[in-house]
């Protein structure tokens, strides 16, 4: 493992300036810091959501529409749990546990349910869970939401290094599963079916695979946005909204590689910053117009996302 | 018996594509399958590699029933199969598609990945390894879906129609590759095949559908003189000697 994440630091010495420049961040003393320092946990979710997502989409070919329920599962069970004073460990563990199941079930809809229609099932479910979570007041406190005890708090800088680390873990993560047979056995989904069938994949098998990785990885963006929000309400984490966000991400940076969600950072950064200089007000409704356009531009003119401008013709997947 | 089909049968409404169908053939065998479009050569190659289910009747493999098995079980059963509609992984680069089929028999990477590459080498595509398959010719598909069926390490290999398209010097050389496969692999073929100077020359058995139902069953000799056949398939101006 550590000879594999040195070959990979090795391979992509491009990383390991940002990296550095990103780890001594925190120590520099600028009034505005704090706000760098939110805009980039911001954006790191998102880097790790849309990984996850890139596992479903990008790898197997699994419109998932619904991403935000792995997510949301994952704050909600998390959360639950340290209202119960446990070991952060145990909320970490208890959120995958349940998305596991959840991703089961999911991985098991898509080897009968294709295309558009999985999309759509992905898309229901992540509904239900919100509705559920809106109408279960007993458990979930309905729209109120559920806030995290105070005795999990961490200051900014520790939260902006968990956030660094799982982000760098989710990249190695992603690289390591695409280069194992794991990986060749994703992409051969994603692209014929009843070819990967006659060469001996198990279809099902993989597919539940997949779903279960990405499912354990959103959760773990949901545990991590408890500790960094301190609660959670179902608008937040349960809406289309968070979905679209992660796929965005995906699409402008290169869906189906690795290295493109870090890229799709940037529109993360820009909605943020946007929405940070607007305000809220009579032109709150002005950052989705722009990442709308920004979006569509992107997809038109690098349909690959803004990986495709650095690896020129080198392969896609 | 190596390779046993009895009774199968498989109708889409009203339409009977396999109408009781029996044959068999031993190990080590190049075996045809002609006959004219819609005789149901297709629907029969697809209920033996597990992508249609047949109403009746049972195949079995080396004795064991593989008739209801899942695609990726009737491959790791030992019976890899090609697509009529040529099937391929469009954005994966040659080496991974074959890749995909070496990993049927090796879990490990580093073997798969040996194996992949000596298959590449026995089809003539070594060079070519890093190109996307999109990228690739016709042919050279070809011989990736052949190589990736190989990779699997079949003992049987169904190809449905796969000089279908080629030049006549292309089929000579997929023809001499089939040929080595079968010599130095000990891959047992059953092809179905248009292109009858393939199936004359290279088969020690055939077998003529035609309405779904076996019309006849022999060495390439037996079969151009046997009047039926001549009737329903090779027609009467069909002249054997021509494909010696
Ligand atoms: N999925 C299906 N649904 C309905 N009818 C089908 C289906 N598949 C095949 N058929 C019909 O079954 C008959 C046999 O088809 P099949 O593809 O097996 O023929 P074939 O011998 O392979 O023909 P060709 O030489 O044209 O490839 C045809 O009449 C075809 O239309
Ligand atoms: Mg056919």
């Amino acid at each position: 493992m550590g000879g594999k994440a040195k070959d990979f630091l090795m391979g992509n010495k491009a990383v390991i300036v940002p990296l550095l420049i990103l780890i001594a961040l925190p120590l520099v003393q600028i009034d505005i810091m704090a706000f760098i320092l939110n805009l980039l946990i911001v954006s790191f979710m998102y880097v790790c959501l849309a990984q996850s997502w890139n596992i479903l989409a990008g790898f197997c070919g699994l419109l998932s529409m619904g991403h935000c329920a792995f997510f949301g599962l994952g704050a909600y069970i998390t959360i639950m749990v340290l209202n119960l004073h446990l070991n952060i460990v145990w909320a970490i563990l208890a959120a995958a546990a349940a998305n596991m199941a959840l991703a089961y079930i999911v991985g098991a809809i898509s080897v009968r349910v294709k295309d558009i229609f999985f999309a759509m099932v992905t898309l229901a479910l992540a509904q239900l869970l919100y509705n559920l979570s809106m109408q279960w007041v007993e458990v979930t406190r309905g729209p109120r939401g559920l806030i995290m005890p105070q005795i999990y708090m961490m200051d900014r800088q520790t939260l902006f290094y968990i956030a660094l680390a799982m982000t760098a873990l989710f990249v190695f993560a992603i690289h390591v599963i695409r280069e194992s047979r794991m990986g060749t056995m994703f992409v051969a989904l994603r692209e014929n079916e009843d070819l990967a069938k006659s060469l001996g994949v198990n279809v099902a098998k993989w597919k539940i695979a997949a779903s279960v990785v990405s499912a354990v990885m959103a959760s773990l963006v949901g545990s991590y946005y408890v500790l960094y929000i301190r609660s959670v309400q179902p608008p937040a984490v349960f809406t289309f909204n968070v979905t679209m966000k992660i796929m965005i991400v995906a699409f402008v940076g290169g869906k189906g590689t690795v290295k493109g969600p870090l890229l799709g950072a940037v529109i993360i950064i820009l909605d943020e910053l946007i929405r940070g200089w607007l305000g809220g007000g009579r032109y709150s409704g002005l950052p989705g117009i722009i990442y709308g356009i920004i979006l569509a531009l992107v997809i038109l003119f690098l349909p690959n996302g803004l990986i495709s401008i650095f690896r020129g013709r080198r392969k896609a997947a | 018996m190596f390779f046993e089909v009895s009774g199968i049968t498989k109708s889409y409404g009203g339409l009977v594509a396999n109408s009781d169908i029996s044959l068999e053939f031993e190990e080590g065998a190049i075996v045809g399958l002609i006959g004219p479009n819609g005789a149901g050569k297709s629907t029969l190659f697809k209920t033996i590699s597990g992508y249609v289910v047949p109403d009746r009747g049972r195949i079995a493999f080396r004795g064991a029933q593989i008739s209801g098995l899942a695609p990726h079980r009737v491959c790791k059963a030992g019976i890899a199969c090609t697509f009529q509609d040529a099937k391929s992984f469009p954005k994966l680069e040659m080496f991974e598609t074959i890749l995909v089929g070496a990993y049927c028999r090796h879990g490990n990477k580093r073997r798969a990945s040996a194996r992949a590459g000596e298959i590449i080498d026995f089809v003539g595509l070594g060079g070519k390894e890093s190109q996307m398959t999109e990228r690739l010719n016709m042919f050279d598909r070809k011989k990736v879906e052949l190589a990736a069926a190989l990779a699997t390490e079949p003992e049987l290999l169904l190809l449905d129609e796969l000089f279908a398209g080629c030049t006549p010097t292309e089929v000579v050389e997929l023809l001499k590759l089939l040929k080595k496969a079968n010599e130095t692999l000990g891959v047992t073929l059953f092809i179905i095949e248009h292109v009858l100077k393939v199936i004359m020359s290279a088969c020690q058995k055939v077998v003529v559908l035609d309405y779904g139902e076996v019309l006849d069953i022999g060495t390439p000799d037996e079969i151009v003189r046997s009047k039926k056949v001549v009737a329903a398939y090779l027609g009467e101006d069909y002249d054997a000697s021509q494909y010696k």
